[in-house]
Formats: C-alpha cells, sequence, structure tokens
C-alpha cells in the first residue's frame, strides 16, 4: 500500500480505498481478517484512529464488519449488493460523461461511438 | 527482612559500599586488635575522632541531600506504591548498621583488651562504662550530624559537622575521663539522646521526602 | 465511537500564584495514544503530577481504568508507567541500581528486558555511568526503558520527547504504536508535548491545553473535520477575517483555520481548503483562547 502525504486524499480514504478495491477485486475474500488497526498503523506509520476510521468507513459501506474482540472480517460480497454498487458507480460515471460531453459540445452519437471504441479497445 | 536489606543497599554507591560496608569495619577491628596487643588498651578515643568523621563525611554520598526542598530525585519512588516504604526502610537500616558497628567495634575492643592484658591488669583508665561512653558519643553524634547534613547536599557541610563532631566528641570524652563528668550519667544522658536523634532522622526524613507530594 | 476510558477526572483544580488549574472534566478514551499540547506553562506537568500521585494537594478525584481504581488504594500504580519531563533518579545511581530500584518498587519489572532495551536504544549503561553522567537525552531513554521494561496497561510521559533527537523522536512514535499494538486495545499511553508536529503521526486524541484550562479536545480525525485550513486572496482578507477561526495576512494573501460549519459564509471568495495539521490546529486554538484572555 502506497500512501501520498500531501494528494489532498485524507489518509484515512487511501486505505480505505485501497482495501475496497482489494475486496472488490476478490484480493480479500470472504471471511478474511483485515490487518488490526493497531498492527496496520504500526507498519503504515500513522496514529490508530486513522486505520480505524478507515475502517469504520468500509463497514458502514457494507464491505466489512466489525468483531468483537477479533478485528474486522470482509462481508460476503452479496453479489446483488456488489452489483448494486458497481451500478451506481457506473451510473455515475456515466453521468459525468455526458455532463462533460455537453460542455464539449459532442453530439449523442459522437458520444455512443467513443464508448463503443473504448469498449473494444478494453 | 532481604528486601529490606536491599532497600538500603540500594542507595549505596559502589565505593560507599565498599569503603564503608568493607574496608572500614575490617580496618577498625585490626586497630582495635593492634591498640590491645601494642598498647595494651582499647583505641575507642581514636575512634571518637575516625569514627565520626568517617560516618558524618560519607553519608553525602548515601542519603545526602535528601532532605533538600524540592528533590524531584526521588519521583520514581513516588510512582510506586512501596516507594515510601523503601525510602523509610533505608532510613531505618542505616541507623541499626551504625548501631551494630559500634557494637561490635566496642565489644571486640573490649573482648581484646580483657586477652591481651590477662594476668597484667589493665593499664588504662578505660573501663567498661568508658568504652561504652566513647561508643554512644560515636552513634549519637554521628546521627546528629547526618541529620543536619542531609538538609544539604554540599561536600563542605558534611566536612565541616565531620570536623566539629569529632572534636567535640573527643573533649566531652576527656572531660568525663578525667573525672569531671560522671560517666555512667553520661552513658545514660547519651543514650537517650542516641534514641531521640535516630527517631528525630528517620522522622524528619520520611516528613521532607513526604512534603514534596506538596507544592507549597 | 465507543470507547472506554482509561483515565477520568472530575473538578481538578490547583491553585499557584499567577495561575490556576481547572478542568471540570477529564476523560482520556482507552486503547489509544492521547497528546495534552500546550505551551510551556499551560499547566501540562501541573496536571500530569497530578494524575500520577507525584503531587496530592489539589482538589478532585481521578480515577483509572473506567473508574474503577483509584491511586490512593495502591495497587493501580502497578498498571501505570510513568516517565518525567526531567529525570526522577538519584544522580548518583548506576543502571544497575536502576534497575535493582525498580524490581523493589514493581513486582512487574523484568531485568532481562530493561538490559535488552537499554541496549537497543544504545543508553551507555555498560560504561558503568551515573545518571547525572548522561546526556538528557539518554537520561530520559532510562526512564523510558525502566517503564518498557514493565507490564503496564497506561504510560503517562511527561514531555518525552523534548531531550531526544530527531531519529530518536521517530523511534519514540515506534516504540508507542508498538506498545498499543501489543496491548491490542487494553493499553493506551498519555503524554504531553508543546511541539506536536513531532509527535502528530502517532495522537489519536489530542487535549488541548491554555492557561490551566482545555480549550479544545478530540480524536485527531474529528478535528481535522471540524476546522479546515483556507488559502485566499489578500483582497478577501478583510471580509474572511469575521469568518475565519484566527487568521494571518500579508501582501499576497492570506491564511487561516476555519471552522468547518461556517464555511459556507467565504463562499464567492476565491479559496482553497485543505485538512490542517494537527500542529496547525493546535497553533489556532491556542491563538484564539489567548486572544481571548487578552482582550478582558
Amino acid at each position: 500500500m502506497k500512501l501520498l502525504q500531501n494528494s489532498g486524499v485524507p489518509i484515512y480514504q487511501q486505505i480505505a480505498d485501497q482495501m475496497r478495491t482489494d475486496i472488490l477485486a476478490g484480493k480479500l475474500k470472504e471471511g478474511d481478517y483485515l490487518p488490526s488497526i493497531r498492527g496496520l498503523a504500526k507498519d503504515l506509520k500513522i496514529s490508530v484512529i486513522t486505520t480505524m476510521k478507515a475502517y469504520e468507513q468500509l463497514e458502514a459501506e457494507g464491505l466489512v464488519t466489525a468483531a468483537q474482540g477479533k478485528g474486522f472480517y470482509v462481508n460476503a460480497q452479496d453479489s446483488e449488493m456488489l452489483r448494486e454498487q458497481h451500478m451506481r458507480r457506473v451510473e455515475e460515471a456515466l453521468t459525468e460523461a455526458i455532463r462533460a460531453a455537453k460542455i464539449a459540445g459532442l453530439t449523442d452519437r459522437e458520444l455512443q461511438e467513443t464508448l463503443t471504441a473504448l469498449q473494444r479497445l478494453s | 527482612m532481604k528486601d529490606k536489606i536491599r532497600s538500603y543497599l540500594v542507595f549505596a554507591t559502589r565505593g560507599y559500599k565498599i569503603v564503608m560496608l568493607f574496608v572500614l569495619p575490617v580496618f577498625l577491628l585490626a586497630v582495635d586488635f593492634m591498640a590491645a596487643v601494642f598498647f595494651r588498651g582499647s583505641a575507642m578515643p581514636a575512634y571518637i575522632m575516625l569514627l565520626i568523621m568517617a560516618e558524618v563525611m560519607s553519608d553525602i554520598w548515601y542519603l545526602g541531600g535528601i532532605q533538600e526542598k524540592n528533590s524531584q530525585k526521588i519521583d520514581y519512588l513516588k510512582t510506586s506504591a512501596r516507594g515510601m516504604q523503601i525510602m523509610k526502610n533505608a532510613l531505618i537500616l542505616d541507623l541499626v548498621r551504625r548501631f551494630v558497628y559500634l557494637v561490635v567495634i566496642a565489644g571486640a575492643s573490649w573482648l581484646f583488651t580483657i586477652i591481651f592484658t590477662a594476668g597484667e591488669g589493665v593499664r588504662t583508665k578505660l573501663g567498661p562504662w568508658e568504652v561504652l561512653l566513647a561508643a554512644l558519643l560515636i552513634y549519637t553524634l554521628s546521627v546528629l550530624g547526618i541529620f543536619l547534613c542531609r538538609f544539604f547536599s554540599y561536600l563542605w557541610v558534611n566536612l565541616l559537622a565531620a570536623y566539629v563532631e569529632a572534636i567535640a566528641g573527643l573533649v566531652i570524652f576527656l572531660i568525663a575521663a578525667e573525672g569531671f563528668l560522671p560517666v555512667i550519667l553520661a552513658d545514660i544522658a547519651l543514650a537517650i539522646l542516641g534514641a531521640g536523634f535516630s527517631i528525630l532522622a528517620v522522622k524528619i526524613a520520611m516528613l521532607k521526602v513526604e512534603g514534596s507530594y506538596y507544592d507549597k | 465511537m465507543k470507547t472506554n476510558s482509561v483515565i477520568e477526572a472530575v473538578n481538578l483544580q490547583k491553585k499557584f500564584k499567577g495561575f490556576e488549574l481547572s478542568i471540570p472534566k477529564l476523560q482520556i478514551p482507552g486503547g489509544f495514544a492521547t497528546a495534552l499540547i500546550g505551551e510551556n506553562g499551560a499547566g501540562k506537568t501541573t496536571l500530569l503530577n497530578l494524575l500520577t500521585g507525584i503531587r496530592l494537594d489539589f482538589n478532585g478525584e481521578v480515577s483509572y481504568f473506567d473508574g474503577k481504581e483509584k491511586l490512593s488504594d495502591g495497587k493501580v500504580q502497578e498498571r501505570i508507567g510513568y516517565t518525567g519531563p526531567s529525570s526522577f533518579f538519584l544522580p548518583h545511581w548506576s543502571a544497575a541500581q536502576v534497575a535493582e530500584i525498580s524490581e523493589l518498587l514493581f513486582d512487574n519489572f523484568h531485568r532481562d528486558r530493561f538490559e535488552a532495551i537499554c541496549e537497543e536504544l544504545s543508553i551507555p549503561v555498560k560504561v558503568r555511568k551515573n545518571v547525572k553522567e548522561l546526556s538528557d537525552g539518554n537520561k530520559m531513554k532510562l526512564m523510558l526503558a525502566t517503564v518498557l521494561a514493565r507490564d503496564t496497561e497506561l504510560l503517562i510521559l511527561d514531555e518525552p520527547a523534548s531531550p531526544l533527537d530527531p531519529l530518536m523522536r521517530d523511534k519514540l512514535c515506534d516504540i508507542i504504536r508498538e506498545y498499543l499494538e501489543q496491548g491490542n486495545g487494553e493499553r493506551s499511553v498519555f503524554f504531553s508535548t508543546h511541539n506536536i508536529a513531532d509527535m502528530e503521526n502517532v495522537t489519536d486524541y489530542a487535549v488541548i491545553l491554555e492557561h490551566g484550562n482545555i480549550v479544545e479536545e478530540g480524536f485527531v480525525e474529528d478535528l481535522k473535520e471540524k476546522y479546515l485550513l483556507v488559502k485566499g486572496e489578500a483582497g478577501d482578507g478583510e471580509a474572511a477575517g469575521k469568518v475565519l477561526y484566527t487568521m494571518s495576512k500579508s501582501s499576497y494573501g492570506f491564511e487561516g483555520i476555519c471552522l468547518a460549519d461556517k464555511l459556507d459564509r467565504l463562499a464567492g471568495m476565491d479559496i482553497s481548503v485543505e485538512t490542517p495539521t494537527l500542529s496547525q490546529i493546535s497553533v489556532a486554538v491556542m491563538k484564539a483562547n489567548t486572544s481571548l484572555k487578552l482582550s478582558r
């Protein structure tokens, strides 16, 4: 994990983002325990409260659950919930793209062509 | 008891332990022996000066300055519930040590004198009461001395007190030995004073040490 | 955030000539590293002396570990490790005597651990040095070694970073994190500092003391959401000055701390908003409270 000091993104946010990516990508599987908040703080040389806040955010998003005395473990990534989350992000991204297209003066057709081209590339 | 001894020893430097707890007693016993052999008598009067000076001067390296105001020096002891008891054990055992020394030395002195003058009759004017007088003078004056000196942590204070008391002790002894003062009476008076100063030394030291819990 | 409290105090009061420590309520959360931040003379050592029993002349009640233990019961001292702002040993003591007195004072002192820590921290104990011959940094390291060689649940450290060089300050932060990790939530650290910048990346909870009063406290992440660092153009300086908590101006622009809930009052101005460091927040809070006192 690489944490950037001056990126403007709070450290806890960076940690949460990194963990989320790992969870959604399947690198951290259902039932796996995240590193202890104090152990992670020690390894990253930051305050315990920062790692705690990162984990609490993940908990609020439903990605992990806190087990009393044991730490945070990864939730079963409900395919429905996962899909919904991903759907939301697709919708957000597309809305953003539509806005930008309008500013740039693209037509709907030009926008769809761009999408198709990109899909073929990836 | 072992812990009490450890409490006493922990305040002493290595040098203090070697000199005061080993070299000195051996030296004193040796002189006791030699005085009996060569002078057919007790060395106690000489000890009045020697031992008072040794005891009062060396204390600067034991608990010197312990009765000074402020003393952040013992804050470590205050972080433990046992700290004050350890301090008290050290103070009491220190006095016990001094007392034991005198008993042993006076006793040995008298014993050697008896052994080596057997049959000749004791040549000196020193009877048991005189030996006791010397021992009590040494104890009482050195306890008074350390009690006063522990308010300071200056070596010159200890040196001054040592010299003054050594001379005073010798003068009192001579006055009594020459008959101007009833020896037995002096013995009793000194025993009472000795006990009094001992209690005072421990109580005042603890008062001062416990006083460091308060900022006024 | 649900946390238990490792130190609780109510109605703390202590008067000196020209200074008064007055804290109606103090609660230090358990399982974290808390920083007591304040300028020299703010009352940090006074407060820590009360909390550790080094001074007994004060009003108020202090209790430990969810209010269950008091110093007067004589048992909780065993669970607390304290280091002072300067050496609290007898000057003529050697490291061996320090170990000896530690064994007498505490049941949970481990001599072998003490020696290993002295080795690790490079304290020159083998050279037969007395405490008074050690540098201030080494004296502090020695005090730390004695507390770390014990099995404690709470460390109370008075200005531990002050006599240490930057390398050792970094190591101190590592030591604190390691201590908390090994405790797995059951250990806490409470330290004071007049320069939070050195200890910022180990601080979880901050208590800011000014003139004997607590003027702000909170978890660092919460404080960083409550206070924002705002920078803007010189022209807006006048207007911004009325909204900002603290501010400094120059011909190039203004910079200051703004309370998050007042941020919208700066709408329309060309500003940048950043997360402040704990150091910047502390300075702002102390400045704001000093000026209140002065204007009275």
